[in-house]
């Protein structure tokens, strides 16, 4: 017979369930950025999250789609977030409009991978200060503004920069998709 | 689609630090209510949540060809056969200036199937990259890669050489060029002309002083001597016959003569009923020769086990190659005799339809719980179709490190020549794996106990020197470690 018990009898099993879910981290980040477009919020949530589905890891079954699992959970948490956040009066969209992102995020889950690919390949191909301007904004949080002043241009227009890399990105991204 | 300015400026407010206010959290919500701007939307936000991990390791001071990924060399190992760890796809323009001495360096062979090499056509054989200046075969199809990304598939009986970075010679044989955007430029030279690709992916079928040239996408350009370049486009073909009373003229693109893709190896199985069946496999692009090939049933997914029985190997509908025994494929534990031999003679090769037959049924549930006696059959896995090293590897064929992804785990495996094998996970290695555990290797099988499952087995076969088969473990393909 081959059942629950048998299939975790797999040598390598301790470690495959943290590996299913950290696979599934490209695909969740994108769906919580989606419902709390803030970035720290999204790592909040996502991290919880994760810390969630591992200590409850035994209450999993042959039935249980992870990802599913995982989503839903998700969006439990970054609704508590939202409502904490909704107590210091910061905007935020309606429950109905989140639900439609909501749905309308996890379809597009399905492709985080290759769309992480794409865009380090759209990456690649950008001039060197576009890259260095996009590290700075993502990867060190650096201030824009500071940037901007080293760079004797007004703040406006880095903001301007970053925004026409983002339509750049996302039109060389859906390229690469379409393509393949 | 394209934003509209307005929905575009919200969505950059809205991820700048500020956020947005009400009003404009409000008219967002109404642009939202449109499809294809929630879409956008929801990209853009997917977009945003991958920047800081897709923008690691991106230099922002030069420019880098683009590195395949392992992992999807991993992945396509699935579906192809890869050699090269170390070829690339960049799209740079490929520069006469990259030139190299050694010709080969430019090339790697990324995939073999059924090859019989001709007199010195065979191409430089090391592990983990093989290079390639020439290769000449009687039959088989080989794909060859271009630093520049170029693809060349080529079907026996072939001759071709590398010129060099940016171009090849093909003396016979067929081929289909692929050339990724940025190695547009590419050129064939055929012993009466040469074929100019600006940006496609084109066929040529080259036999003695005739040559066949289509286009399956794109344009390239048909350089004939003392004529100028004439221009072929999508779906268009010529046949070029040098030195007769109609030197050049149109033919139909003949899509079907061609082989595109080095087509896969393996071929998705599922069983969903307790009643046995016969499944069948069109193996065709699979057998270009005589010799010993191999079936294993490989278990994926699902709550049961599958009993495999009467494999055949037919051509035209009649048998030509047999293994009755039974085997089991499942989890670990219950998997056995997965592995069927059909080896076709000499005197049996043809080409034809070849196909394989298998009788498949549901692994009794002995001693499954009252409760889930009743649920459906559930069952999923893979055939892979093997020749070559899969009977004739030895022990020494094995021994190196070996690396495969599961679930978004990075895993080697190194076995030793004394017979240990390490497992390490994620660049950690895990010292409980195999304590205690030697392995061996018979009729191209390697076999290693599970230390924590008494009488429980892995085994593996090759399917070339650098892809390694998981024969009774659900993982896809591992590859060779080339580098440290």
């Amino acid at each position: 017979m081959m059942s629950r018990a048998e299939n975790r009898d797999d040598p390598q099993d301790d470690s495959a369930f943290a590996a299913e879910i950290d696979a599934l981290r490209v695909s969740l980040r994108a769906y919580v950025m989606s419902i709390l477009p803030h970035h720290a919020a999204c790592d909040d949530v996502v991290q919880e999250t994760s810390v969630f589905l591992w200590e409850r890891r035994d209450e999993r079954d042959d039935t249980t789609n992870l990802k599913a699992w995982a989503f839903k959970v998700a969006w439990f948490k970054a609704m508590a977030w939202r409502r904490d956040r909704q107590r210091e009066k910061t905007v935020s969209f309606s429950e109905d409009t989140l639900h439609e992102i909501a749905t309308a995020a996890e379809s597009l889950a399905d492709d985080a991978a290759e769309r992480l690919l794409a865009l380090r390949a759209c990456l690649s191909r950008l001039a060197p200060a576009d890259v260095r301007l996009l590290q700075l904004r993502y990867v060190e949080g650096g201030s824009l503004t500071g940037h901007a002043i080293e760079q004797q241009m007004k703040p406006t227009r880095v903001q301007k920069t970053i925004s026409r890399l983002r339509l750049a990105l996302r039109h060389c991204i859906e390229t690469k998709l379409f393509r393949a | 689609m394209t934003p509209s300015p307005e929905l575009r400026k919200l969505i950059d407010r809205l991820l700048a630090d500020g956020g947005l206010g009400k009003v404009e959290t409000s008219r967002l919500e109404e642009l939202l209510k449109d499809r294809d701007a929630l879409r956008y939307y929801t990209e853009v936000m997917a977009q945003e949540s991958m920047m800081a991990e897709a923008l690691e390791g991106i230099e922002g001071a030069e420019k880098k060809p683009i590195r395949f990924p392992v992992k999807s060399i991993a992945l396509a190992a699935a579906a192809c056969v890869v050699f090269g760890l170390g070829f690339f796809s960049g799209r740079q323009k490929a520069d006469s200036s990259q030139v190299v001495e050694k010709k080969g360096q430019h090339v790697q062979v990324t995939g073999l199937m059924g090859v019989e090499w001709g007199a010195g056509g065979a191409p430089e054989f090391v592990a983990g990259s093989v290079a390639a200046e020439r290769v000449a075969f009687r039959s088989g199809l080989v794909e060859l890669t271009y630093a520049s990304g170029v693809r060349v598939t080529l079907e026996g009986p072939a001759d071709f050489s590398v010129m060099n970075a940016t171009s090849g010679r093909l003396a016979d044989g067929k081929l289909v060029a692929y050339v990724p955007p940025g190695a547009e430029g590419f050129s064939v030279d055929y012993a009466q002309g040469k074929v100019v690709d600006l940006g496609t992916e084109f066929a040529m079928d080259v036999q003695g002083p005739k040559a066949e040239v289509g286009v399956f996408d794109g344009e390239i350009e048909l350089h004939l001597p003392g004529d100028k370049p004439r221009a072929l486009f999508q779906d268009q073909a010529v046949i070029h016959n040098e030195g007769t009373g109609m030197r050049l003229r149109a033919v139909p693109l003949d899509r079907e003569k061609f082989v595109r893709r080095m087509p896969a190896r393996d071929f998705r199985w599922e069983v969903t009923s307790h009643e046995t069946r016969e499944l069948e496999f069109d193996v065709t692009h699979l057998i270009w020769k005589p010799s010993d090939y191999r079936a294993i049933f490989k278990w994926m997914e699902g709550r049961d086990a599958i009993v495999i029985r009467d494999v055949e190997l037919r051509r035209d509908g009649k048998v030509v190659a047999a293994d009755i025994h039974e085997g089991v494929t499942g989890t670990l534990r219950l998997v056995r005799n997965n592995v069927f031999r059909l080896d076709v003679k000499p005197g049996d090769f043809e080409r034809g339809r070849w196909t394989l037959h298998v009788t498949m049924g549901a692994y009794p549930r002995e001693g499954w719980p009252a409760d889930e006696m009743d649920m459906p059959v559930a069952s999923l896995g893979l055939l892979q179709f093997e020749e070559g090293l899969v009977s004739t590897a030895t022990a020494a064929d094995f021994i190196g490190r070996w690396e495969y992804y599961n679930l978004g785990s990075h895993y080697v495996r190194e076995f030793h020549p004394d017979g240990r094998l390490d497992l390490s996970v994620n660049g950690k290695v895990n010292p409980q794996s195999f304590v205690g555990m030697k392995w061996e290797v018979a009729d191209g099988v390697l076999t290693i106990g599970v230390p924590t499952m008494k009488n429980v087995y892995e085994r593996h076969v090759l399917r070339d020197r650098d892809t390694l088969i998981f024969m009774s473990n659900r993982y896809g393909n591992a590859t060779r470690v080339t580098k440290e």
